[in-house]
C-alpha cells in the first residue's frame, strides 16, 4: 500500500514518501500520517521590543515574547537567519515549550504580544495555531513576521486569531523569486490580500539589495500594486542589506538608495513609509494630515507619542494601526 | 620551464584565490590538481614519439598563459553567481580542476620530453635540478620584481613571449617568429574583458596589485566597497557602520586615551577623534589597502581626521607591531579584522595573541574583538568557532563581558568590565558626542541582561582554545563554512577523529610494505611516493606555521619556494654520481624522519624557517636523484617524477583538507615521520639483499 502525503500549508506543496521529510524540514511523513517535527520546541526564545519585528503601528513601546523554530520554506541566498532557517529540527538546541508555557512565559516577562518570527512562522503552523487560541484567550496578542508563502486556507484559519502580521515583499519580480530564493512571488501577493480582506494588521518590508531587487522601476511598481491592492494606509519599512549567509561579499545597501526608495514610495501615495536600521527621520511616526510628529523613535526606543484613541492629538485624525 | 611553471603556478594561485575568496584550503585544492595533472602529463610524455613534440610543447604553453587568466576570471560568471556570492566547495574543485587541465598537463609532457632531448646520463636528475633552479628564480623574480607591479595579464603576456622565444631556440625555425603577434594581439584585445570579468553585476571604480593579493574598489551609488582577494573589506562612506563600531565600544572603557585600531575602515577615525583622546594608532599590513583607502575619503571630518596629529596610520603587521612595543601604553585595543577564515587572520584570534596584546595593554585595558553577529540563534558551528575564540580571551584575560548576539562584541580586560546598560548610557551622555546614526538607547539593547546571558551560555560550553600551532577556530570557521554551503563531503572530513587515522595509515602502511618487501622497483616508487606525500605536507605544514607566527606568506611565498627549490637542485647536484645510491637514499629517509619531528624546534625564529624549507628540499631533491640511480632503466626518470607529483597530489590535498586543520601541524610532522618509517624500513630491506 502507498504511504505517499501531500502537505498542502505552502505553495510548496511537498509529496512525501514514507519516511521523507519535507522541504521546510519541519514535517515529515510516517506511515502516512503527516507529523510536525517542531510542535512545542522552539529554537529561539527572546523578549524583544515590538518595533524590532518591526512592527510601527501597533502597541508601540510594548515588548514581544519572540519565538521561532528551525526550518523555512524557502532558501533565501541573503538569510539573516540561516543558522535556524536552513537548518533541521534534529540538528538545533531546542526548548522544550509547550503552547500554554508560551503564553504563560510572556505573561511573567510582561509582554502584550507573542510574535512568531526568526525563522518562517508556516513551518510551525500547529504551535503557531494553538499558542495563537490560548495567547487571545488570556488577552495577549498575536503577531508574526513571514514570508507570505503559505496556502490560503490555512491563512485565513489562522487569521482568526492573528492579531497582526509582517509580510516580507521581497523584491517584485519572479525572477528575483525564483533565483534568489527558490520560490515564487504570485503566492506572497496573494497572501497579502487575504490578509488584508481578514481584517489582520498589516506591515511590509523589503530589504533593499544592491544589484538584486533596488531598482526603482520595479520599487515603484510595487508600491503601485500595493497601493491598489491592499490600501495608502499600509506601513512600509524599507532596510538596508548587510553581507550576509551565501552573499558575504556584498556591498551593503548605499543609503541614497534606501532615501530614494522611500520617495519614491511616498510619491506613490504611500502614507507611511519607514527606513529601518537607519537613524533618520524616515523612523518616526507623522500625521498625515497636520504633518505633526505623532510617535518619535530611536532606534528600537518611543520618545514619546501623541496619538490617543486611536487619533492624532493635535487634528484628531484617525490613524490606522492597533494602539491598544 | 622552472621559471614558467613557478610564475604560473604562483599567478594562477593567487587568481584562484581571489576568485574564491578563499583560504588555505583552497591552495591545497589547487596545488593537488597542479600536480595531479603535472603527473599524469609527464607519464604520458614518455609515449609520445612527435617529432618536435618538444618545441611544440613550449608554444601551446605560450599560448595558453593568457587564456587561463581569463578563464579563472570567468568562472563566477559561468557559474552564474551573484556578484559577492559564495562558491561551493563542490564547485571550487570542479572549476579549479577544469581550469587547471590543460596547461599543467602540457606542462607536465614537458619534463620526460626535455630529459630526452638533453639526453646523457642521469638525464632526469639533471633536468630535474635545472628545473628547480628555474623555479627558484621565478620565485625570487616575482617576490622581488613582478608581485605588487604587475598584474597577472601582464605576467603571462611576458610568459608567452619568453615561452615563444625558448621554442625559437630549441627549434631553430625562424617562422616560430611569427606566432609572438597572437599573445600579443589576445592582450590588447582581451585586456578590458579580463578586469571586468569577475565583478559582472558591479561597477569596479579600481582595481590594483599588492603584495598580498588582487585589491579591488567596487562602487554602488556613492558608496565604495574595498576588496582584497575577493573578501570585501569594509566600506566607506558608510557612517551608520563607522558609528556602530566605535561608539558602542568606547563606552566600555571609563577614559579612554591611547588607543590602537588594528584593520577597518579609516571612516572609523573621525568617531573616534570626537572622545578626548591623546593617540590614535591605527594599523593596516596591506600599503596598497591604505593607499587606496586615503584615496577614497571624501568627507572632510575624515581627510581632517588622517592628518590630526593626534592620529598615527601604520602600516604594519599588526603582530609585529605589538610585539616590537613590549610595554603596556594602551587602554583600548579594537580589532576589526575579518573572521578567521584563514590562517593569517587566524594569528589575530590566538591565546599567543591576546598574550601579545596583554602585554602592551594598561592594567585596565581593554582589548574588543567581534565575532558574527546572529539574530534570534547561536548555530552549533557558529557556537563552536566563536566559542573557541571567547574561550581563549577566557584563557588570557581575567575578565571577558559580551554584547547581545546582534551585536557580535567581546570585551576582555584583567580588570572587571562594567557592562551595565544604565552606567554606559550615562556615559555616552555626559560626553555629549554628536553622532547621526547611533544613539543612546542602544545600549539597552545591545548589553540587555536576558540576550547577554544567552550569549554567554551559549559560547561558555566550549572548552577548546585557538593557538598559532593548532588553529581551532580557523577549523571551525571551515566548517561553518562547510554547513552555509552544504558541503558533506566536507563535514564528514571534519569529523574524523585522530585514532582513526594511525589505524587506516597504519593498516594501509603495512599492507604496502607486505606488496613491495624486497621488490627494487616497487619499493623505489613506494619510496618516492611517500617523498612527494611528505614533501608536500611538510611544505605545507611549514607555510602553515610560518603564516601562524608571522603572517606573511603571500608576499614571502616567492621566496619560500625559491629556498625550497634551490635546496631542491643542490640536493641533485650532490648526489649525482652517488656511487651507492640506495644507501644515501636509506640514509636521506631517516634524516627526514628526525628532521620532522625536531622541526618544531625551527619554528622560534624567522630564519630557520629558510633553513628549515632549504634541508627539506635538499633531501627530496637528493631522494629523487638517487631513486632515479637505484633504477636500472633509463626511462624511469619519467615514471617516477609522475609518482613523486602523485604523492605530492595527496600530500597537498589530504593534510590541507584533514590534518593540519583537525590535528594541528606538530601532529601532521608526526604523521609524515611515521609515514617515512615504512619507507624507510623497506629501503633497508633492499639493502640487505644486496649485501
Amino acid at each position: 500500500m502507498i504511504k505517499r502525503v501531500q502537505c498542502e500549508l505552502c505553495p510548496n506543496e511537498c509529496v512525501l514518501e514514507n519516511g521523507q521529510h519535507s522541504r521546510c524540514r519541519a514535517r515529515m511523513n510516517k506511515d502516512g500520517t503527516l507529523y510536525s517535527l517542531v510542535y512545542g520546541k522552539p529554537c529561539a526564545v527572546h523578549v524583544d521590543p515590538i518595533e524590532k519585528k518591526p512592527f510601527f503601528h501597533f502597541l508601540p513601546g510594548t515588548t514581544a515574547f519572540s519565538i521561532a523554530t528551525a526550518g523555512c520554506v524557502l532558501s533565501c541566498k541573503f538569510c539573516q537567519n540561516w543558522q535556524i532557517s536552513q537548518a533541521k529540527p534534529e540538528e538545533t538546541d531546542n526548548y522544550d515549550l509547550p503552547p500554554d508555557k508560551v503564553v504563560s512565559q510572556a505573561i511573567a516577562y510582561k509582554c502584550r504580544s507573542v510574535t512568531y518570527t526568526y525563522t518562517e512562522p508556516t513551518v510551525f503552523y500547529e504551535y503557531m495555531y494553538d499558542t495563537a487560541v490560548i495567547a487571545k484567550k488570556q488577552g495577549i496578542k498575536n503577531t508574526m513576521h513571514s514570508c507570505g508563502y503559505i496556502k490560503e486556507k490555512p491563512l485565513r484559519k489562522l487569521s482568526r486569531y492573528m492579531d497582526a502580521a509582517d509580510i516580507d515583499l521581497k523584491a517584485f519580480t519572479e525572477d528575483f523569486y525564483s533565483k534568489i530564493c527558490s520560490g515564487s512571488l504570485k503566492p506572497v501577493l496573494n497572501s497579502l490580500v487575504v490578509l488584508k480582506e481578514e481584517g489582520v494588521w498589516l506591515e511590509i518590508t523589503n530589504l533593499v539589495i544592491p544589484t538584486l531587487n533596488d531598482d526603482m522601476k520595479n520599487i515603484k511598481e510595487m508600491c503601485k500594486w500595493i497601493l491598489k491592492n491592499l490600501s495608502s494606509d499600509v506601513p512600509i519599512h524599507f532596510s538596508r542589506f548587510f553581507p550576509q549567509y551565501k552573499l558575504t561579499n556584498l556591498p551593503p545597501t548605499p543609503l541614497e538608495t534606501l532615501i530614494e526608495a522611500r520617495k519614491t514610495a511616498m510619491d506613490v501615495g504611500l502614507k507611511f513609509v519607514y527606513i529601518g536600521n537607519i537613524r533618520q527621520e524616515g523612523e518616526s511616526t507623522f500625521c498625515p494630515k497636520c504633518k505633526r510628529l505623532l510617535i518619535e523613535r530611536i532606534g528600537y526606543f518611543v520618545k514619546q507619542n501623541n496619538i490617543s484613541n486611536g487619533k492624532c492629538r493635535f487634528c484628531s485624525t484617525s490613524i490606522p494601526g492597533v494602539w491598544s | 620551464m622552472g621559471f614558467t611553471s613557478m610564475l604560473l603556478q604562483i599567478t594562477v594561485l593567487r587568481l584562484l584565490l581571489s576568485t574564491f575568496s578563499g583560504n588555505e584550503l583552497d591552495i591545497g585544492i589547487t596545488l593537488s590538481f597542479w600536480l595531479i595533472y603535472v603527473g599524469l602529463g609527464s607519464y604520458i610524455g614518455k609515449k609520445i614519439k612527435l617529432k618536435h613534440a618538444f618545441t611544440l610543447s613550449f608554444i601551446l604553453i605560450a599560448l595558453l598563459a593568457q587564456p587561463i587568466v581569463i578563464a579563472i576570471k570567468a568562472i563566477r560568471p559561468v557559474l552564474s553567481l551573484e556578484p559577492g556570492e559564495i562558491v561551493s566547495l563542490t564547485s571550487t574543485i570542479l572549476s579549479t580542476a577544469i581550469s587547471l587541465f590543460p596547461i599543467t598537463f602540457i606542462i607536465g609532457l614537458q619534463f620526460p620530453l626535455a630529459v630526452s632531448y638533453s639526453g646523457g646520463s642521469n638525464a632526469a636528475g639533471r633536468v630535474y635540478g635545472l628545473e628547480a633552479l628555474g623555479a627558484f628564480i621565478g620565485g625570487v623574480f616575482f617576490t622581488f620584481v613582478i608581485s605588487s607591479r604587475v598584474g597577472a595579464f601582464e605576467l603571462c603576456l611576458l610568459l608567452a613571449l619568453i615561452n615563444i622565444l625558448i621554442a625559437l631556440y630549441v627549434s631553430k625555425k625562424k617562422i616560430i617568429t611569427l606566432i609572438l603577434i597572437i599573445p600579443l594581439f589576445f592582450h590588447f584585445g582581451f585586456h578590458k574583458i579580463a578586469t571586468v570579468l569577475p565583478w559582472h553585476g558591479l561597477e569596479i571604480s579600481e582595481t590594483t596589485e599588492s603584495r598580498y593579493g588582487e585589491i579591488a574598489v567596487i562602487k554602488v551609488r556613492d558608496q565604495s566597497s574595498v576588496y582584497a582577494n575577493g573578501h570585501l573589506i569594509f566600506t566607506y562612506p558608510d557612517s551608520q557602520s563607522e558609528e556602530m563600531s566605535t561608539h558602542l565600544l568606547i563606552a566600555i572603557h571609563p577614559s579612554p586615551l591611547k588607543i590602537l585600531v588594528i584593520g577597518g575602515s579609516p571612516g572609523t577615525l573621525k568617531e573616534f577623534l570626537k572622545y578626548p583622546v591623546e593617540k590614535i594608532d591605527f594599523i593596516e599590513l596591506d600599503p596598497k589597502i591604505v593607499e587606496v583607502s586615503l584615496k577614497l575619503l571624501g568627507i572632510r571630518e575624515d581627510k581632517e581626521a588622517v592628518k590630526d596629529p593626534r592620529v598615527n596610520i601604520i602600516v604594519k603587521d599588526g603582530r609585529r607591531f605589538i610585539k616590537g612595543l613590549n610595554k603596556p601604553m594602551y587602554d583600548l585595543i579594537v580589532l576589526t579584522l575579518p573572521q578567521p577564515s584563514t590562517a593569517s587572520i587566524n594569528r589575530f584570534y590566538t591565546t599567543d595573541f591576546f598574550n601579545e596584546a596583554k602585554g602592551v595593554l594598561k592594567q585596565d585595558g581593554i582589548l574588543v574583538i567581534s565575532i558574527p553577529q546572529s539574530t534570534g540563534y547561536i548555530g552549533k558551528r557558529m557556537q563552536t568557532a566563536s566559542g573557541s575564540i571567547y574561550n581563549s580571551l577566557k584563557y588570557v584575560f581575567r575578565y571577558v563581558e559580551v554584547t547581545a548576539q546582534e551585536y557580535g562584541d567581546l570585551f576582555a580586560s584583567d580588570s572587571v568590565i562594567n557592562t551595565d546598560p544604565e552606567i554606559l548610557e550615562n556615559r555616552f551622555i555626559k560626553r555629549a558626542i554628536k553622532t547621526k546614526h547611533f544613539n543612546q538607547y542602544i545600549f539597552r539593547d545591545a548589553f540587555s541582561p536576558l540576550n547577554v546571558d544567552y550569549v554567554k551560555k551559549r559560547l561558555g560550553g566550549i572548552k577548546l582554545i585557538n593557538t598559532d600551532i593548532r588553529p581551532s577556530a580557523y577549523l571551525y570557521n571551515l566548517m561553518l563554512w562547510a554547513e552555509i554551503h552544504g558541503g558533506k563531503i566536507l563535514h564528514y572530513l571534519l569529523e574524523i577523529k585522530g585514532w582513526n587515522v594511525i589505524l587506516f595509515s597504519g593498516i594501509l602502511l603495512v599492507f604496502i610494505s607486505f606488496i613491495v618487501f624486497r621488490k627494487k622497483k616497487r619499493v623505489i616508487y613506494f619510496s618516492i611516493f611517500t617523498t612527494g606525500f611528505s614533501g608536500m605536507s611538510f611544505v605545507l605544514a611549514v607555510i602553515l606555521a610560518y603564516q601562524s607566527i608571522y603572517g606573511y606568506v603571500y608576499e614571502m611565498i616567492g621566496i619560500l619556494s625559491a629556498t625550497f627549490m634551490i635546496g631542491l637542485w643542490i640536493g641533485t647536484i650532490i648526489t649525482r654520481n652517488a656511487k651507492m645510491p640506495l644507501r644515501i637514499l636509506f640514509s636521506l629517509e631517516v634524516m627526514t624522519i628526525l628532521l620532522a619531528i625536531i622541526s618544531p624546534l625551527f619554528f622560534k625564529a624567522e630564519l630557520l624557517f629558510y633553513v628549515l624549507v632549504f634541508i627539506s628540499g635538499a633531501i627530496i631533491g637528493g631522494q629523487f636523484s638517487t631513486a632515479n640511480l637505484s633504477m636500472d632503466e633509463p626511462e624511469a626518470g619519467g615514471k617516477i617524477y609522475a609518482m613523486d607529483l602523485v604523492g605530492s597530489f595527496m600530500g597537498a590535498l589530504i593534510p590541507s583538507l584533514v590534518i593540519i586543520p583537525l590535528f594541528g601541524v606538530t601532529n601532521a610532522l608526526l604523521l609524515i615521520a611515521f609515514i617515512k618509517t615504512f619507507s624507510a624500513a623497506m629501503i633497508l630491506s633492499l639493502i640487505q639483499i644486496q649485501r
